[in-house]
């Protein structure tokens, strides 16, 4: 196993959906969705739903710029499980549903809503 | 004959609404021909949002954005004097594309051709080997500024020197916005081009009337309720240069498992909505002060779409590049925040938010490929569909010619 993305001791049991579903960006969480059948996406739902209320009160002990590793591996888990859940949480029958504009044309660019110190001017 | 029963409705109408016509002439408009004369007498004249300057706050920061129908690339930049100004991004030399990275923070910008630099309050600060040009004026050759107003968080450009100021162009509405973005960053920015005409772009989002039938699969049951099944809009405003609508949350709004998580631990966003002080919102924002209130659309003239909700709002250009395709960009803003579950929470509000607008954007599609056919000359608009008869009163007024 990959030590530097180990989740907190507690959320160990969430481990196995690390490599796949512990994604740092809006676009990487899309093209995993888009990349899996309904099933492997109702098991990392199913994995993470009963856990869910207990993961934001755990990381909600830091801010966001001072997760630890494992915390910031659990963040990117429970971020990808926030831009995944809605063909489960909607019931549809697919990762996708009929008539809707093909997921492939979207450009995402870059956003934070963090506010970060600003980076001197060069 | 009518064979319709006369409407019954919750609408709050106001505006000049004897001015609009329900019948408009549209193969027409979906032509080169007639672009050509949009791009003129439209793009032109009008005044244009082109940025949200949120993230412009430090002296220096800068963004790159283009108005594709004027082919125009734009540098927004908020100088050393704290000024946000906007220049046609273009080196005073020999005319080479100046700033080549989409956004930054910069004392001055240096063509990389032959190394001109200019501060970042426009100036031309460096020639090199100077000695060889005869007759320099520096003075004369800054980078070529376009006539910008900042209005909220939001920077417009007027590409007509005859223009009125953006205050004019607005009227009152200029000041019912004060501060309703205020604290607000963008979460999500995503862009599509479309195969479509730009205003049938526009008019997709000009209407409530289509949410019961096309957002099936995304919202289900997010707006009207047991007392409103038709889903009318609770108020519906036209003006000059606008036309706006509240639309009608639906209290019995069930969440989804995950929404109703992850809402609990942050402030609740789309597709939820929260009743709320009315009196802190300023009075642009739910005009009719409509107690269930779920979200306002507002239609900028020509091609922007600013959404006002509780906790978030959204911005949608509809750019035409030429008659038949459009570049959609959609931006959403949430408050600022490092707490790790607003940022889940936040996530699952964009998320949703864009496969609704999958939804949308079929739809610009095929009905542009349908009408563009030419079979059908008109379209027919119902009251709930006032806004889209606005948005072609306002482009035959600046075009001048009156079709239909």
């Amino acid at each position: 196993m990959d030590e530097a993305r180990r989740l907190p001791e507690r959320f160990a049991a969430l481990q196995p959906f690390v490599e796949r579903w512990a994604l740092a960006t809006e676009r990487d969480r899309y093209h995993r969705l888009h990349s899996v059948g309904l099933d492997e996406l109702r098991s990392f739902y199913e994995a993470v739903l009963p856990r869910l209320d207990e993961i934001l009160d755990h990381l909600d002990r830091w801010s966001v710029q001072a997760l630890p590793a494992a915390e910031r591996t659990l963040f990117d888990l429970a971020m990808t499980f926030s831009e995944t859940a809605h063909p489960l949480d909607l019931k549809w029958k697919d990762v996708d549903f009929d008539d809707a504009y093909s997921w492939k044309g979207f450009e995402f660019r870059t956003v934070s809503t963090v506010p970060v110190g600003m980076p001197p001017a060069d | 004959m009518d064979m319709t029963e006369p409407g019954k409705s919750i609408t709050v109408f106001k505006g000049d609404v004897d001015a609009l016509s329900s019948t408009v002439d549209i193969a027409h408009r979906l032509t080169p021909e007639f672009h050509a004369l949009e791009v003129e007498r439209v793009f032109r004249r009008a005044w244009l949002p082109i940025a949200n300057v949120s993230q412009l706050a430090a002296p220096g920061s800068y963004l790159v954005t283009d108005v594709p129908p004027l082919k125009a690339s734009l540098l927004v930049v908020r100088g050393d004097d704290g000024e946000i100004r906007v220049f046609h991004n273009i080196c005073r030399h020999r005319g080479d594309k100046l700033v080549r990275t989409e956004s930054g923070r910069r004392k001055g910008f240096t063509c990389a051709f032959h190394a001109w630099t200019f501060s970042n309050t426009g100036r031309l600060v460096g020639v090199t080997d100077a000695g060889q040009f005869r007759d320099l004026d520096r003075d004369a050759l800054g980078l070529i500024p376009v006539r910008s107003e900042v209005w909220e968080d939001i920077a417009f450009v007027n590409f007509d020197p005859a223009a009125g100021s953006l205050e004019h162009w607005l009227g009152d509405f200029y000041h019912q916005y004060r501060g309703f973005s205020k604290g607000r960053v963008m979460m999500a920015d995503h862009r599509v081009v479309l195969k479509t005409n730009w205003n049938l772009a526009v008019n997709a989002f000009s209407e409530g009337y289509h949410n019961l039938y096309i957002h099936r699969h995304t919202v289900p049951d997010y707006q009207g309720g047991t007392t409103n099944p038709n889903r009318h809009r609770a108020y519906i405003e036209v003006g000059r240069a606008f036309g706006r609508y509240s639309a009608h949350g639906n209290p019995n709004h069930r969440p989804t498992p995950a929404q109703e998580i992850v809402y609990r631990h942050s402030k609740p966003m789309f597709p939820a909505f929260t009743w709320f002080d009315m009196d802190a919102l300023p009075p642009g924002v739910n005009p009719s002060r409509f107690e269930q209130w779920a979200f306002d659309i507002v239609h900028m003239v020509p091609n922007f779409i600013l959404g006002p909700q509780a906790n978030t709002h959204s911005m949608m250009w509809f750019w035409p590049i030429d008659h038949a395709h459009t570049d959609v960009r959609v931006q959403r803003f949430a408050f600022a925040s490092d707490r790790p579950s607003d940022l889940i929470a936040q996530a699952h509000s964009r998320v949703r938010a864009r496969e609704v607008l999958r939804e949308d954007l079929a739809t610009m599609e095929s009905n542009f490929e349908a009408l563009a056919a030419g079979a059908m000359p008109r379209i027919k608009l119902s009251q709930q569909e006032l806004l889209i008869q606005n948005h072609y009163r306002a482009v035959d007024d600046l075009i001048g010619a009156r079709h239909g």
